[in-house]
């Protein structure tokens, strides 16, 4: 059994508390959610329940947290790994080695274990995951999902009775998803207590025994999994949570006839030293004022397609229009914006203004618009803040802005949700409805299925290298 | 077959020719030999299945030895400042950058650390060394993806605008970087802790460590190749400075 006692946690160099007075317990078996907004406390909660805290995090920490009985802050790390095992949300910055079978080893290597005992542990984690396909393959080959299972064989094969998992699912697209799910319920099956901190918590529907939310550090709400998953969609968007449930299809706002904007046909793009093209042929049309949401599974082409519209690859074949005129990549950059999944890669400044002003169309000139954009995106009052020392949401509505700085005709954006809670995410889509708004066309590449019923005017699935016509249905999404 | 044979080199041994062949090729003159010894990195390279560096290196060199021999041409004075002098950088270094190919696409970083460790070097050493081995493909991806920012944004570091504004494009390229660094220095550290890297006692390793015939074999043959070379390169240097080495 794992538990905490009064346990309180602030960060080293941070004023408030990030964990306040959680006591909880959880039975040998039973899987706990840990949900609700960005900055709850989850993660720290995670962090706690897996022994980082307090032996890699810096900070204060009271009470205790109880492994078997046992304080694990009066146990080492190494120890602590033998029972308690953890994943986080990235996966591919988990990976200590190159190749699939050294990372599943390399918690057996630091155990000491015997060679042979270690092979058949390897053996085992890899079938376990239906990943022995995958033995020597490195792992900068590996899709999302096979990454994902990779540090699940990983922490398998220490043979952990309690399982902390970190929001595994925010990089995963849903065939993946639906793999981690199978995955967490065989672990449950074979008695393994898990603790998932996540947002989207829709694929773990029926696994969940109870679900705890947590607010400003403490636990505000505990609930038995059937009656959290009965909730009805309104329900948790009032609550300010995740949908529990997807839309079996996309519902898409009444269609009005619009500008062509951005138009292409027949794309074909090749990466060199690729044998087959990673995009074949793709044809999309966007209007002016539409918000379109580009879905597939990892691998369909997507961000390929986002960076070749943008300009950033040339094009091996095919043509792209925008505002009807045939355009080259070159031109390409200067009309588009593209905002990457990962908003560190994109802020370069040391105040979120200068941010903005760096991207507005006309830099000498600012005239008020900077402190504007930064009022509509809600950082007003974060206007000196270093960019990188703003929460995840409010870099990636900071990445958005600075876009739309430049009032591109074209705004692409990709997997802008990944990692975001409800209120983040909604305050993304409302962005995109005012840059669509503008009259500019905007394009989505993502997997979040609530995010595109919040704001997208219309979706476009993509399947190897190619978009193909219609809606996407709702398994699609 | 011959890339599993290299590939399966003991990691002592690979990371032995790749130090020793870029301090030989430093260290000699003749510009025979040092080309002898690119040519040698650059099959290894081919054989590990870099070609396209290959390819990319050799048209580098052909282009600086064409503007090279342009120059000799039109300006004889400047050539040896220009085209000629860029020519040699690349290929009295060029078997360092190969080997550094060759060590990516070849080197097993777990038996690597495995290895260090039996040869009883402090974990203080092995640890932060296996991190950055491990870094290294992480920041070219962080690299890629921030150039595209760049890029979209208008600010990206062509020639151009290092001349007009160095400070400021370094900055833009920098930050983002070193902030991407830590974050995913800070992750992968504790990913490895939360799976037992601090662990006290003596690690096993899934790989058989230790030195077999074939890499005494390889060893032996590459060192003496090597200090052939340096006798050759000295008795060259010898001959041509009058029988004065």
């Amino acid at each position: 059994m794992i538990s905490a006692v009064d346990l309180s946690f602030r960060y080293a160099g941070h004023k408030g508390w990030a964990l306040k007075d959680v006591c909880l317990e959880v039975a040998p078996g039973e899987c706990v959610i840990l949900a609700g907004p960005s900055g709850g406390g989850k993660s720290t909660l995670a962090k706690c329940l897996s022994g980082l805290v307090p032996h890699f995090e810096k900070g204060v920490r009271a009470g205790r947290v109880l492994h078997n009985g046992v304080d694990l802050a009066e146990l080492a790390m190494p120890r602590i790994a033998l029972g308690v095992g953890a994943v986080f949300q990235n996966p591919r910055s988990q990976f200590f080695t190159t190749r699939v079978e050294d990372e599943v080893a390399f918690g057996c290597e630091n155990a000491g274990l015997p060679r042979e005992r270690m092979l058949r542990r390897i053996h085992r984690a890899l079938e376990r995951f239906n990943i022995a396909h995958l033995r020597q393959r490195t792992i900068f080959d590996l899709s999302a999902g096979e990454r994902q299972k990779t540090i699940l064989a990983a922490v398998y094969a220490m043979g952990p009775e309690v399982w902390i998992l970190d929001e595994p699912s925010a990089n995963l697209d849903p065939a993946s998803m639906e793999d981690l799910r199978i995955c967490l319920e065989s672990l449950k099956r074979e008695g393994k207590t898990l603790i998932i901190a996540e947002h989207r918590c829709h694929y773990l529907r029926g696994l969940a025994d109870r679900v705890m939310v947590l607010a400003e550090g403490r636990i505000v709400e505990v609930q038995g999994g059937a009656g959290f998953f009965s909730q009805g969609n309104a329900q948790m968007s009032r609550r300010g949570l995740r949908w529990t449930r997807l839309p079996q299809g996309f519902t898409p706002p009444p269609a009005k006839r619009r500008q062509e904007r951005l138009a292409s046909r027949g794309l074909r793009f090749r990466y060199p030293g690729e044998g087959h093209d990673a995009l074949q042929g793709a044809d999309l049309s966007a209007g002016a004022g539409e918000i379109i949401a580009l879905t597939g599974a990892n691998g369909a082409g997507k961000t390929t397609l986002a960076m070749l519209l943008c300009g950033l690859f040339k094009e091996r074949g095919g043509r792209v229009a925008i505002d009807g005129l045939a355009r080259k990549a070159k031109e390409r950059v200067r009309l588009c914006r593209l905002v990457l999944q990962e908003a560190d890669h994109q802020l370069f400044t040391e105040s979120a203004y200068k941010e903005l002003r760096l991207g507005l169309a006309d830099r000498g000139r600012d005239c008020g618009r900077g402190m504007e954009l930064l009022e509509a995106i809600g950082l007003g009052e974060k206007a000196h803040c270093r960019p990188q020392s703003l929460s995840g949401g409010e870099k990636q509505r900071l990445a958005v802005a600075a876009a739309l700085a430049a009032q591109p005709a074209i705004l692409i954006l990709d997997e802008p949700t990944s990692g975001l809670d409800a209120a983040n995410m909604r305050r993304m889509g409302e962005l995109l409805k005012q840059a669509a708004g503008r009259g500019g066309a905007v394009l989505v590449a993502t997997h979040d299925a609530e995010f595109i019923q919040t704001c997208c005017t219309k979706t476009m699935h993509m399947e190897k290298g190619g978009v193909l016509n219609g809606q996407a249905t709702g398994s699609q999404i | 077959m011959i890339r599993g044979f290299l590939c399966g080199l003991d990691e002592r041994v690979k990371v032995w020719m790749a130090v020793s062949v870029s301090a030989a090729a430093i260290y000699c003159v003749d510009p025979y030999l040092q080309a002898g010894a690119l040519a040698v990195c650059l099959c290894l390279c081919l054989v590990c299945g870099a070609k396209r560096f290959v390819a990319g290196f050799l048209a580098v060199l052909l282009v600086m030895a064409a503007i090279s021999l342009i120059l000799c041409q039109v300006s004889p004075a400047k050539s040896g400042f220009t085209g000629l002098g860029v020519f040699y950088i690349l290929v009295k270094f060029g078997p360092m950058f190969a080997m550094m190919v060759f060590i990516q696409a070849s080197l097993n970083t777990s038996r690597f650390l495995r290895s260090l460790e039996v040869m009883r070097v402090p974990p203080q050493w092995v640890i932060p060394l296996g991190a950055c081995l491990r870094f290294m493909p992480s920041v070219a991806a962080e690299c890629r993806q921030i150039r595209h920012a760049m890029r979209i944004r208008g600010i990206a570091p062509t020639p151009g605008r290092l001349l007009r504004q160095p400070l400021e494009t370094l900055s833009y390229t920098m930050v983002p970087l070193l902030v991407r660094s830590l974050f995913i220095g800070d992750e992968l550290a504790r990913a490895a802790v939360a799976r037992g890297i601090e662990a006290p006692g003596p690690k096993s390793s899934l790989h058989e460590i230790g030195l077999r015939p074939s890499d005494l074999i390889v060893a032996a043959v590459w060192s003496l190749g090597l200090a052939a070379m340096l006798i050759a390169d000295h008795l060259i240097f010898a001959a041509s400075a009058g029988g004065q080495p």
